[in-house]
């Protein structure tokens, strides 16, 4: 039980009103729209210890630093999604590459490094259950990352790889979707997470949304918690 | 639920009792409810209307939504479903209630059961399970549809006390308004409620659809010592508007199939404010009320008696004879034994209060021809009718 005179949640909505509020809590309508907030997380994390830096053919040192994306082409990003509409992950996912130790040597001791990947269209259930599949999905990601850095197999020293399920279990991101809820357009801007809590304050008085889930949406952008303080401020500020 | 998958072979479902009315019927009168083939005229209204409130009337009351709803979390779920407060409801009684959208506006009404400790049943007006469902999310219950596994007749009129006790049915005379009790009538297991739609003494029976036939035979047996009258829903309409009840869907657009904005009523504007608790705890609309109350009154849904006795049917209500259109009759009747022209009427407020001077402009045919008659409107705000009779216990004997 949380008491308090206001209440700011940066929890998934779903999260908030239906385990934190309880829909009984709630009007039957609004608790009903809750339930059909689109967001079945797709997007998985790969963690790497790497021993030493790795090489990606073609890129120059000063490169390294950036976002790498594998996405050769429409065609490419299609099929990786389409296995996802079945509870399958692809074989050739789309891939979003970070080496953070490079702008942060505190992450990783004196000569190694860490990479961290946004495997995109991973399902939240999969065909026969991620127990089992974990794993060898995780070595065929390491493996198509080979394909684009002949040396990173041998870097590896340890790997964790969240799946959807990983990160609903840890961060309680309902279905673990990453961004709260799917960024589709009819769950953006005054439908941001949904009809009735979309400028941040709730039908719950004095109860507030901040986290992702509201406008505008996921990333590190800082802009949905910047709004939600501006909105408790506008309404009398915290009580 | 037992529905034949022949159903759709007939364009509309007959209920237990239609072997009995169709052999009574001399107008052949039908009309659909709820997908049932019902009677609007059995034999001559006059006689059905005066049986109601001068001797026995007997309608089938088969069609009307019912559903059960069952679990720990039953009553908690109804708190949050409807307005009203039912702490006070225990096993045995009955009580009148209403829900509401988001929004606060009705969705319907219906009477609530409550048969056991976590056992109640819901009748209501309109189809209602999808609503139900909808709401029951986060709470322990389960909601199923009893609608067509529960045969149902009206017994309502002065006389229904005697001709249900000599039909066999024993131990009413305790039953007081809005109870209910599990009686035998000979073999026939019949759960007995003292509740109606007449605004007269009156109970509900309630039975297996494969006992129905042998409850109308003991009924209609005591036929020679009473007068008993099957009754259509023409005769009901006459009643009901007698006794001030509204008809949601009819007197007014619900909420759920409400497409225009504004077009839907809040409980305090169609004259249900006594069936509104906004001090009992969360309900859905209960915020939406909070604000309304807030407010000066818009619109009223008011009982009116209008000077004449040119048949009202549809017109619209001004504030003065040639004034300003400010409402519309959504029903209205002869009233035989008021001897007066009634309606209910969605009227504009003014200041929330109903304006002083209310007149209506009837439209009606003499010989096919159209006239056109002013007719001045007296609000009233008790039951048109409300016999004594009607809450008597026990009732009188005749």
């Amino acid at each position: 039980m949380l008491k308090a005179g206001t209440i700011i949640s940066n929890a998934d909505p779903r999260s908030t009103f239906t385990s934190l509020v309880g829909a009984p809590r709630l009007d039957a309508m609004f608790a009903n729209r809750v339930t059909q907030i689109r967001g079945s997380g797709v997007v998985a994390k790969l963690h790497l210890a790497l021993s030493g830096k790795p090489e990606f053919t073609g890129l120059s040192d000063d490169e390294m630093d950036n976002r790498l994306i594998v996405a050769p082409s429409m065609k490419y990003v299609e099929r990786a999604f389409n296995h996802s509409k079945y509870g399958e992950y692809s074989e050739s996912p789309v891939l979003d590459i970070t080496i953070p130790s490079l702008h942060n040597s505190t992450l990783a001791p004196e000569g190694h490094h860490v990479m961290s990947v946004n495997v995109a269209f991973v399902p939240y259930e999969l065909e026969g259950g991620w127990e089992e599949q974990k794993t060898t999905f995780a070595y065929k990601l390491i493996s198509q990352l080979g394909q684009y850095s002949p040396n990173l197999k041998s870097l590896v020293v340890d790997h964790e790889l969240l799946t959807p399920r990983d990160i609903e279990e840890q961060f309680h991101a309902v279905q673990g979707h990453w961004h709260h809820g799917e960024l589709s357009i009819h769950q953006s801007f005054m439908m941001r997470p949904l009809h009735g809590a979309a400028q941040y304050d709730t039908p719950i008085e004095r109860l507030f949304l901040c986290g992702a889930g509201s406008h505008p949406g996921g990333g590190l952008t800082g802009l949905p918690g910047r709004n939600a303080a501006k909105r408790v401020l506008d309404l009398g500020g915290a009580k | 639920m037992k529905i034949s998958h022949e159903h759709f072979r007939q364009a509309l479902q007959r209920t237990p009792f239609h072997d009995r009315i169709t052999a009574l019927s001399t107008t052949e009168e039908w009309m659909a409810w709820n997908t049932y083939k019902v009677a609007r005229v059995v034999d001559k209204l006059p006689a059905e209307y005066f049986a109601v409130r001068s001797g026995c009337a007997v309608m089938d009351l088969t069609p009307m939504e019912k559903y059960r709803i069952t679990g720990k979390g039953a009553r908690e779920f109804l708190d949050r479903l409807l307005t009203r407060d039912i702490s006070k409801l225990k096993p045995g009684r009955v009580t009148y209630v209403i829900w509401c959208s988001d929004e606060g506006k009705v969705i319907d009404d219906g009477t609530l059961f409550q048969l056991g400790e976590h056992d109640y049943r819901l009748c209501s007006q309109h189809h209602q399970l999808d609503w139900l469902l909808m709401s029951a999310n986060g709470f322990d219950v389960q909601i199923e549809t009893e609608t067509h596994d529960v045969a149902a007749l009206a017994v309502q009129g002065p006389t229904s006390y005697s001709v249900l006790t000599a039909a066999g049915i024993n131990n009413l005379d305790q039953l007081k308004p809005f109870d209910f009790a599990d009686l035998r009538c000979g073999n026939v297991p019949v759960t007995v409620s003292r509740t109606g739609y007449t605004g007269d003494l009156g109970y509900e029976l309630w039975v297996r659809p494969t006992d129905a036939l042998q409850l109308w035979d003991a009924i209609f047996g005591v036929q020679g010592r009473y007068d008993v009258h099957a009754m259509g829903l023409s005769a009901l309409e006459m009643v009901r508007i007698e006794a001030g009840f509204i008809m949601p869907g009819f007197d007014f657009n619900t909420a759920e199939a409400t497409v225009r904005d504004g077009y839907d009523r809040s409980p305090y504007e169609v004259g249900l404010d006594w069936v509104v608790n906004l001090d009992k705890g969360h309900f859905t609309g209960r915020k939406a009320l909070l604000a309304e109350k807030a407010q000066p009154a818009r619109r009223q849904l008011a009982k009116i008696v209008v000077d004449g006795n040119k048949p009202v049917g549809e017109a619209f209500i001004y504030d003065g004879k040639n004034g300003k259109q400010i409402g519309e009759i959504k029903c209205a009747t002869w009233s035989p034994i008021l001897k007066a022209n009634l309606a209910i009427a969605d009227i504009e407020c003014i200041n929330g209060r109903l304006p002083a001077k209310l007149w209506a402009r009837v439209d009606y045919q003499r010989e096919l021809k159209w006239r056109t008659a002013w007719a001045e409107c007296h609000a009233q705000s008790k039951p048109f009718y409300d016999p004594e009779h009607r809450s008597a216990t026990p009732p009188a004997r005749f």
